[in-house]
């Protein structure tokens, strides 16, 4: 929004205006681009294996084409040619798996003091960090991830803050750096934290927020701060303040908010907070996005639909503090069954991260026998589809239909089984993973030359 | 009522036939119950296809490959039967939300082995009803780490949820050997031998104080007896001493305790639970093991894989969680996967646990088995993993279907280890147990079609 007047700006200063030197410079909302590039790749094929779309559908002996890493042919008994033929039968073919809550590399294995980067404890709003700047893309859990079938994912800050940062999107392909994963296109999102983490790190040290209300108070005076940030910038685009006001990091992510560039993840468990942050989103004219760990989305599922709000939601954890007391193992199936429910399974845990098939299954099953009409064509949705729609990415990846991004796991069976592993991963038609040659297993700097090289 | 006393008394002998016997007359048991036509995983070496289990007065009388005749017969309709199953190395009634310090009576700083986690269990804790879902109807509640060389003794205890006493009997002394930031862990080891090792040379010295003492005793009938100020010994003669000041009398107290589980220990009675990951500490312990005559079991052990051979020549037992597979610290770079199978394969027995979320995630310990058989465990491995071998470990008359056991079993819908199973009955010493949990009341409030607000739904 800034960039036109800035160069007009630069045209009035070179136009002898005297106060050209106070003049900063252009506004890059792209500073770290994502340098990604696709694996080696060749067409290919995996033909008459049982499809989840990702979108609702199964399709039995399915075929599905695979060039220059898209999707460009899916149905049954196609007439292919193509470099390479994976026979899928007695297998399933899904997209590849989308966690929208990881710490990895800012929480990274080994989980020592050096490497704790995930959350800048030091104020309750910390919006102006990025934590794409914490990433360690040597993490061994991204390659236990990708072993998992996980082809993208979000990091987050932590939750300590009302304001954490802002998250970044990531294609799960081995790198050197972080621009390297980060994916193109992806919006950037910011991480807001309800209820009692906010209020206990600062209410404990005798700073704001101290309670609930704190961080309601907290959370209000923030948008009001960005509102009036983004006036004034409005001002002085429409010339009507000749200077641009002082930059503020903080201030610009919250604007990017306000301004719909920049999507929330919103850390809350409660029903009646749930509610709150809706309203409050109204307040100050944004989108509530997509509110992670609510163990109580049960409790209010319609409001979630009507708001076009997703759930992103654990199966079963629960008890570690009162906000998650009071669990129930249908959540995610009830959050679902509304009309236009956007249900999705994540982990913010490097273990279920690399199990996300396993923890919907969990959901799936157990629904199904109390009478949800929910199908494994439906479940797959709350781990691709879904999770891809809360990121901004749904137009590129998250189902299996032409013109997306090949990104596909092939498992060796149902894969909402305790059994099931993935035996090929694929990132934008690139093998990333294959359980069955370890020329395509990648090994992390930091597992190298230890005792046991592992993944 | 008579009735409640008596059983608070039963339970608190520990396994005791009579003790079962008082136990179940009072609630009219007596009957008896048989499952016929069903698959049997009896965590024995002989699984049965298609047969029965007969059980009367919390105890598992028969197992026949035909269909037994008793006072209730249950049709399984070729379903599956287990053990139940058997958790360890949580604080499932011992806290109840971890955030909330006052509902964690899992650990003190200052830990030793007169801790016993297990005199604060709850048995109405919600923790409790969701584990059983899981199938699980025992665990071995344990002490969390403290600073000290022992964190305490873990205690076993039902998961039927009434109120009764829990056994009082130790199961474990626990020590966790990991790496330390305020301290390294060659101290905390070389406390344990201490103990270990005063202890050994206290007992010795006393018996033969004792002798020596007797003889003095002998030669002194004559003259008068004088106050004898030693309160060093602990032994039978210093029983007969004057009373000493109430402080040093507590302090005693608690010294006994301790001393009673060092001699347990050195007697091989009682395991050393070590939570204890890196290959190098391993194998300090099993020399430990070997130089004190301990009955040792190692917790955790994401190393053990490099010291396999070891570990199967000692018969030391693993206890470990299938699913750590990340190099979280420098104890654990060995951390995978595949590390049940490979260490059953090297002949280690191994026990399952939950490690991650230990106590509110228990009822996943069936995923975990699921999960190992996944990445090579045998399913009858996988199976004892998590009831016969853990019960063997921790001396539990349970955790396999045989004539003799306690009657604990759950009947099936579907593969338990896997989530299209469901446990659809569960039997704790013969009693049948409720599967509904807070998470089902909460989530029929919210789902019934209710005119009034949830809140009047219950």
């Amino acid at each position: 929004m800034h960039k036109a007047s800035l160069i007009a700006a630069i045209l009035v200063a070179l136009s002898g205006c005297d106060f050209a030197a106070e003049i900063p410079p252009e506004i890059n909302k792209d500073p770290y681009p994502s340098t990604y590039q696709a694996l080696p790749r060749t067409d290919f094929a995996i033909t008459g294996v049982t499809l989840l779309t990702g979108t609702g559908q199964r399709i039995d002996n399915a075929d599905v084409l695979v060039s220059d890493g898209k999707i460009t042919k899916v149905g049954t008994k196609l007439r292919i040619k193509t470099d390479t033929l994976i026979d899928g039968s007695g297998r399933w073919l899904t997209p590849g798996i989308i966690d929208v809550h990881s710490h990895l590399g800012a929480y990274p294995s080994p989980y020592v003091d050096s490497h704790q980067d995930g959350n800048e404890i030091t104020g309750p709003n910390t919006a102006m960090v990025w934590v794409e700047h914490s990433v360690w893309p040597q993490d061994p859990g991204f390659n236990r991830a990708r072993a998992g079938g996980i082809t993208t994912l979000q990091i987050l800050p932590g939750s300590a803050n009302l304001f954490g940062g802002r998250g970044v999107t990531l294609k799960n392909v081995p790198a050197t750096t972080v621009q390297g994963m980060k994916y193109p296109g992806a919006p950037y999102s910011l991480k807001m934290a309800c209820g009692e983490n906010p209020k206990r790190v600062y209410g404990s040290r005798e700073q704001a927020p101290g309670s609930r209300m704190g961080n309601m108070a907290g959370f209000r005076q923030a948008w009001a701060n960005a509102q009036h940030y983004r006036a004034d910038w409005a001002n002085y685009e429409t010339g009507l303040e000749k200077l641009p006001p002082k930059r503020d990091l903080q201030l610009d992510t919250l604007a990017g908010v306000l301004d719909g560039e920049i999507m929330v993840h919103n850390h809350c468990y409660k029903a009646e907070e749930l509610a709150m942050m809706i309203d409050m989103s109204k307040e100050f004219g944004y989108h509530a996005g997509t509110f992670h760990h609510a163990v109580e989305a049960y409790k209010v599922p319609q409001l979630l639909a009507d708001n076009n709000v997703c759930a992103a939601m654990w199966p079963d954890w629960w008890g570690f503090k009162m906000e998650a007391y009071d669990m129930t193992l249908e959540n995610i199936a009830i959050v679902d069954s509304v009309k236009n429910g956007c249900a999705i399974v994540h982990s913010d845990s490097d273990r279920t991260i690399q199990r996300l098939n396993q923890e919907a299954a969990k959901v799936l099953y157990r629904a199904q026998g109390l009478g949800y009409e929910i199908t494994e064509a439906d479940a797959i949705k709350w781990i691709t589809s879904n999770a891809a729609k809360a990121l901004g990415i749904g137009q590129y990846t998250g189902a299996i239909e032409v013109d997306k991004q090949a990104d596909l796991v092939l498992w060796n069976q149902n894969p909402f089984s305790v059994y099931a592993q993935a035996e090929q991963v694929f990132v934008d038609g690139a093998k990333v993973y294959d359980r069955n040659d370890p020329a395509y297993q990648a090994v992390s700097d930091f597992n190298l030359g230890q005792s046991l090289e592992a993944l | 009522m008579i009735t409640f006393p008596l059983r608070q008394l039963c339970l608190g002998v520990k396994h005791s036939a009579l003790a079962l016997a008082l136990f179940t007359s009072n609630l009219s048991l007596a009957d008896s119950t048989a499952i016929i036509n069903a698959r049997l995983y009896t965590a024995t070496t002989a699984d049965v296809s298609v047969g029965s289990v007969l059980f009367e007065d919390g105890i598992i009388t028969e197992v026949s490959d035909q269909p037994l005749t008793a006072d209730h017969v249950i049709d399984a309709e070729g379903k599956i039967v287990t053990p139940g199953f058997i958790g360890s190395l949580n604080h499932l009634g011992l806290l109840e939300v971890n955030a909330v310090s006052e509902s964690d009576d899992s650990t003190v700083e200052e830990g030793d082995l007169s801790f016993s986690p297990v005199t604060a269990f709850n048995p109405e804790s919600s923790a409790i009803p969701l584990a059983r879902i899981g199938g699980v109807t025992r665990n071995i509640v344990t002490p969390g780490a403290g600073t000290k060389a022992f964190a305490g003794v873990a205690g076993n205890v039902d998961l039927t949820g009434d109120l009764t006493l829990p056994s009082s009997a130790a199961s474990a002394a626990v020590v966790y050997l990991w790496g330390d930031q305020e301290s390294s862990r060659a101290r905390r080891l070389g406390k344990i031998r201490a103990a270990l090792q005063d202890r050994r040379d206290n007992v010795a010295k006393s018996e033969a104080d004792n002798a020596s003492e007797a003889e003095t005793a002998k030669k002194a009938t004559e003259k008068e007896a004088t106050q004898n100020t030693d309160n060093e010994s602990n032994s039978q003669a210093g029983a007969d001493k004057q009373p000493e000041t109430k402080t040093e009398d507590a302090h005693s107290v608690v010294e006994s305790v301790v001393e009673r589980h060092l001699d347990e220990l050195l007697a091989g009675t009682l395991p050393l639970l070590a939570f204890c990951d890196r290959p190098a500490d391993i194998l300090q312990l099993l020399a430990l093991k070997e130089e004190f005559g301990l009955k040792l079991i190692i917790a955790g052990g994401d190393g053990a894989v490099a010291v396999k051979e070891q570990l199967a020549e000692a018969q030391v037992a693993v206890i470990l969680d299938a699913l750590n597979d990340l190099p979280k610290s420098f104890d654990n770079l060995h951390a995978s996967l595949n590390n049940a199978a490979t260490l059953h394969q090297a002949g280690v027995t191994v026990a399952l646990a939950v490690l991650s979320d230990a106590t509110h995630a228990l009822y996943q310990l069936r995923f975990g088995a699921g999960n190992a058989i996944a990445n090579g465990l045998p399913k009858d491995a996988a199976l004892a993993a998590i009831s016969q071998v853990p019960a063997q470990l921790f001396g539990i008359q349970a955790g396999s279907i045989e004539k003799g056991q306690s009657a604990d079993l759950v009947l099936w819908e579907n593969d338990p280890f896997d989530y299209t199973g469901k446990a659809s009955t569960m039997w704790i010493n013969g009693e049948e147990q409720s599967l509904e949990t807070r998470a089902d009341k909460l989530r029929d409030r919210y789902t019934q079609p209710s005119k009034l607000p949830p809140a009047y739904v219950k």
